[in-house]
């Protein structure tokens, strides 16, 4: 089914980006009400809801609007302490999680994705009403029921039926005009149009300017017609109320409901004011106010908003369509202003802690960001490795240019003009790489999810701790650390802990622990995932390694404990099988260790037996720079990344041995086979290459335990390099992570060491170790630096 | 193909805009829409493993764009670079790719009418990247299809050689 919304072209995006945001805040709120109703969390989940619920109507999306607002009211009786307890709804609110994401997913795609979210709305509703219900059979003290509250509004409809009556025509036109208007920002006020209608023909107007309010009470608020009076005395204070509907002596009389409309009059900032200072009362979710038509000769032109402007406790910007902003600011000077009078009115009236919670939110809301389309940032550091480069260039020029001249002023001019320009360059280019940083958060918070739901499949009782969330790190990283990632905590859940039994019998807590640790670490990134299960030992570990046939006896008992741990990363050990003999873990352990050095990280494992394991992973803090050795090869300049560099050599060529027919290097008791740079890239093989004075350079280079020594023709030195990414123009090939713009302007290829060892790897059938029988006895040779 | 439609993208419609190439003494002529941009001939990089075509990578603006030799792909004689020798960079459905021609003399305005189909003559295996052939007085200019100019095997080559 084509599904069209009411969205200007590109606003798609603006409507996703945040609603998706909205969602995952309401789901992360949602993990932690679950466990501890926090009265933070319940105002946060509400907004979001509220917020939700609010794009959702502006954009037309009804299927939306309807099953945020069950939730928003669901919400709300947590909010009004009627309902107590997350948990049982806990299952039904995360897949109506699920079902959003869907829906907010169809305004891009255009057509139906959810799968039926009207049954899931029916469902929060009843789920609702039979929770309230028994909370009110609960309750000893009489207190306004969920069932009283539509009774109050039908007596209100009726109310205003003799009004109707008597009402003109036109005040009929104009009040429906206005309850559309406001309908369409507010989605559910069925029964606001008797209520203005009521207003208007009660008090006709003259030719001064006049608003109408209309707010909304929590259904679940046990405080209503407090609450209404209290927004008549707010309304009576700025001296402007003209009449209310329900009028003050209903109010006084006991009268509750949800919904009360009120005719004011004043200046636009008076009612501005006075908008604020409504939303800030307890239990009101909703204010808004649209101008009420001038006398009743001139309302043909009625209605024409002041400020319809939906109040979101969260948000104090409006949804979506910002034009109608317009004329708030034309009245308020800036929007930091606006904020800050928000956070004094909305605090006002709280208990301290809650004040600082309310000021908090709001100096987050308070950050000034746009968003940004992530190809723009790309081409933007594009751009910045091309100037850097052109930097470069032009100081040499300039240095040039002073050979040239001499002592000449022009020399000068220009030798001080290239150093400002350098200094400009840099800056921007650190400016740059800090924009695409991102908290590692964005990955973490993904995982509350899953370990709950994996936790509720192997009914294991477990906790997540997360520490570090805010750890920034590179786009390019945080991309592809997501999957490991997983990978790592679905493996701690399934084999790492134990049952509740288990670990009783242990003598441990029942509840297990996942812990999720992110930090900084020598200008790398460094995560670990640790649980405090089972463990690993290494004595069943050797056991089962002979028995896969991955070493030898003698090999697996020469292996130290914390090494034979490491073979959980070794290709072939996870199986089923190994998994259930030797306590867990292995599944796809490979594959991460794979991804993890891919990126030019590593992995490290340690465990106790008994007391659990803990993975660590070290990252580099980008992909887009890194720190590489650049060397001449076969005519092009090639960069090795440092991560995979060991060492560099220079040595005589007599020095080297030859084993079944190639050039081999003893270093350090390490037989370390040699091949030609360009070569082992895929050029015709030719013999081993000496500079001027006789000597082969080699660089070694290791990935993943293999080794092997690269001879190039010159070492040029080392760098910081931009990696482009080559996927835009090409596809992948062996052995090339990627090419980069060198500091004249050429290209330099860029060397995947990994690739190019398994490459060499199965293009020999040899490794360093089978030539190690026929080890060649060690010269001399000279290290460089 | 050339039962391929003559809705170019380029210039109003019935006219036809191209860039005229020259390669052994024969006119070759490419969409303007999909002419980047023509730089002189500069240092490429080879990389290893490419096919004999393509000549390597080069930096456009911190882009790293591979280079095809025209004469090689059509399996004409290499020559050296000489002071006319252009890289005329273009854009082909999925990749942007220099072309490197012995020079670049002009932009022409045709009508879509002077271009004729494909002869049968012409139509053999390399027909693909031929979009038809437009008669100038008495030149022949050949319509480049950047498409077809690398099939499938090729189009993984350019993308490997980058």
């Amino acid at each position: 089914m084509q599904l069209t919304f009411d969205l200007q072209p590109g606003d798609d995006r603006l409507f996703t980006d945040e609603s998706l945001e909205q969602i995952e805040r309401i789901e992360q709120g949602l993990l932690v009400l679950e466990h501890d109703l926090d009265s933070a969390t319940v105002n946060e989940v509400f907004r979001a809801a509220h917020t939700l619920k609010g794009s959702a109507a502006t954009i037309g999306h009804r299927r939306m609007a309807e099953l945020t607002h069950a939730m928003e009211d669901l919400f709300g009786a947590f909010r009004s302490g009627t309902l107590v307890d997350v948990k049982p709804f806990a299952d039904v609110l995360l897949a109506t999680i699920d079902v959003l994401r869907a829906l907010v997913a169809e305004v891009q795609e255009g057509e139906t994705l959810a799968n039926d979210p009207e049954t899931l709305t029916r469902q929060l509703r009843e789920l609702l009403s039979s929770a309230t219900a028994a909370a009110a059979a609960r309750s000893s003290v009489g207190r306004p029921t969920a069932k009283a509250t539509p009774a109050v509004v039908a007596d209100n409809a009726s109310h205003a039926s003799p009004a109707t009556a008597a009402a003109d025509a036109d005040a009929e036109d104009a009040a429906g005009q206005i309850a559309e208007m406001i309908q369409e920002e507010g989605v559910s006020n069925i029964a606001v149009a008797p209520l203005i209608l009521r207003l208007l023909t009660e008090s006709p107007g003259g030719y001064e300017p006049r608003s109408i309010f209309v707010c909304r009470i929590d259904p679940m608020s046990e405080w209503q017609s407090v609450r209404l009076l209290q927004l008549s005395l707010e309304a009576e204070e700025t001296g402007g109320l003209v009449a209310s509907a329900p009028s003050r002596a209903e109010i006084e009389a006991g009268l509750g409901t949800t919904l009360m409309a009120m005719l004011v009059r004043g200046r636009p900032v008076e009612l501005l004011e006075l908008r604020k200072r409504m939303a800030a009362i307890d239990d009101v979710v909703g204010v808004e106010a649209v101008a009420a038509p001038l006398g009743s000769a001139e309302n043909e032109t009625a209605a024409a908003p002041l400020s319809v402007d939906v109040y979101t406790m969260d948000d104090p910007a409006p949804p979506l369509g910002a034009d109608r902003t317009d004329d708030l600011h034309a009245i308020q000077p800036s929007s930091g202003e606006r904020r800050q009078a928000d956070l004094g009115a909305e605090a006002r009236g709280l208990p301290p802690t809650e004040r600082m919670a309310v000021a908090g939110d709001r100096l987050k809301a308070a950050q000034q960001t746009i968003r940004i389309d992530v190809a723009r940032l790309d081409e933007l550091m594009n751009l910045v490795g091309e100037l850097v480069v052109h930097k470069t260039r032009l100081s040499s020029s300039a240095q040039l240019l002073a050979v040239r001249l001499g002592d000449d002023p022009l020399a000068r001019q220009a030798d001080e003009d290239s150093q400002q320009f350098a200094r400009i360059a840099g800056q921007l280019q650190d400016q740059v790489t800090g924009l695409r940083m991102l908290p590692i958060e964005t990955v973490f918070n993904r995982f509350p999810r899953v370990v709950r739901d994996i936790a509720a499949r192997l009914d294991k009782d477990v906790q997540l701790i997360i520490e570090g969330k805010e750890t920034e790190l590179d786009r390019s990283v945080l991309e592809e650390v997501g999957d490991p990632l997983g990978h790592l905590v679905r493996n701690a859940l399934d084999h790492g802990l134990e049952s509740s039994g288990e670990r009783q019998a242990a003598g441990k807590p029942a509840t297990g622990t996942v812990r999720l640790t992110a930090r900084h670490a020598d200008g790398r990134i460094l995560i670990t995932v640790e649980d405090d299960g089972r463990g690993m030992n290494p004595a069943s570990l050797r056991k089962s390694v002979v028995e896969k046939g991955l070493m030898t006896r003698e090999q697996a008992d020469a292996t130290s404990d914390t090494e034979m741990l490491r073979v959980i990363f070794a290709p072939g050990f996870s199986t089923a099988k190994v998994v259930t003999e030797v306590s867990g873990r292995g599944v796809g352990m490979d594959v991460v260790r794979n991804n993890i050095e891919r990126l030019g990280g590593w992995v490290d494992v340690s465990s106790v037996p008994g007391q659990g394991t803990k993975v660590s992973l070290s990252l580099p803090l980008t992909l887009a720079i890194i720190g590489a050795l650049l060397v001449k090869s076969g005519s092009r300049v090639c960069a090795l990344p440092l991560t995979g560099v060991v060492e560099t050599l220079r040595v005589e060529p007599r020095t080297l041995s030859r084993v079944r027919g190639r050039n081999v290097l003893t270093l350090r008791d390490r037989v370390i086979p040699i091949e030609q740079l360009e070569c082992a890239l895929g050029d015709p093989p030719r013999p081993l290459q000496t500079n001027e004075r006789g000597f082969v350079n080699l660089v070694v280079v290791r990935s993943r335990g293999a080794e092997m020594a690269l001879a190039v023709e010159q070492f040029v030195g080392q760098h910081e390099i931009v990696l482009k990414s080559l996927s835009e123009v090409t596809g992948e090939r062996k052995g090339l992570a990627g090419a980069t713009v060198m500091a004249d302007g050429s290209v330099g290829l860029v060397v995947d060491i990994a690739a190019l060892l398994e490459r060499s790897v199965a293009r020999t059938g040899a490794t360093a170790g089978d030539i190690r029988a026929e080890k060649a006895p060690a010269r001399s040779r000279r290290k460089v630096a | 193909m050339a039962e391929k439609p003559m809705s170019g993208g380029s210039g109003r419609s019935g006219e036809l805009q191209i860039v005229v190439c020259e390669l052994a003494d024969e006119h070759y002529g490419l969409d303007i829409a999909k002419v980047f941009e023509i730089i002189r001939h500069q240092p490429i990089t080879p990389v290893p493993r490419a096919p004999q075509f393509v000549k390597g990578v080069i930096n456009l603006r911190g882009r790293i764009v591979p280079v095809v030799d025209l004469r090689g792909r059509f399996s004409m004689p290499e020559v050296e670079p000489t002071k006319e020798t252009r890289i005329v960079v273009a854009e082909s459905s999925h990749t942007r790719v220099g072309l490197i021609v012995d020079s670049v003399s002009e932009v022409l305005l045709l009508p879509v009418d002077a271009v004729e189909s494909t002869p049968e003559v012409a139509a053999g295996a390399d027909a693909e990247y031929l979009r038809g052939i437009a008669k100038l007085g008495d030149r022949l200019v050949l319509l480049l299809e950047l498409d077809g100019l690398f099939g499938l095997e090729d189009q993984n080559a350019l993308a490997g050689a980058a």
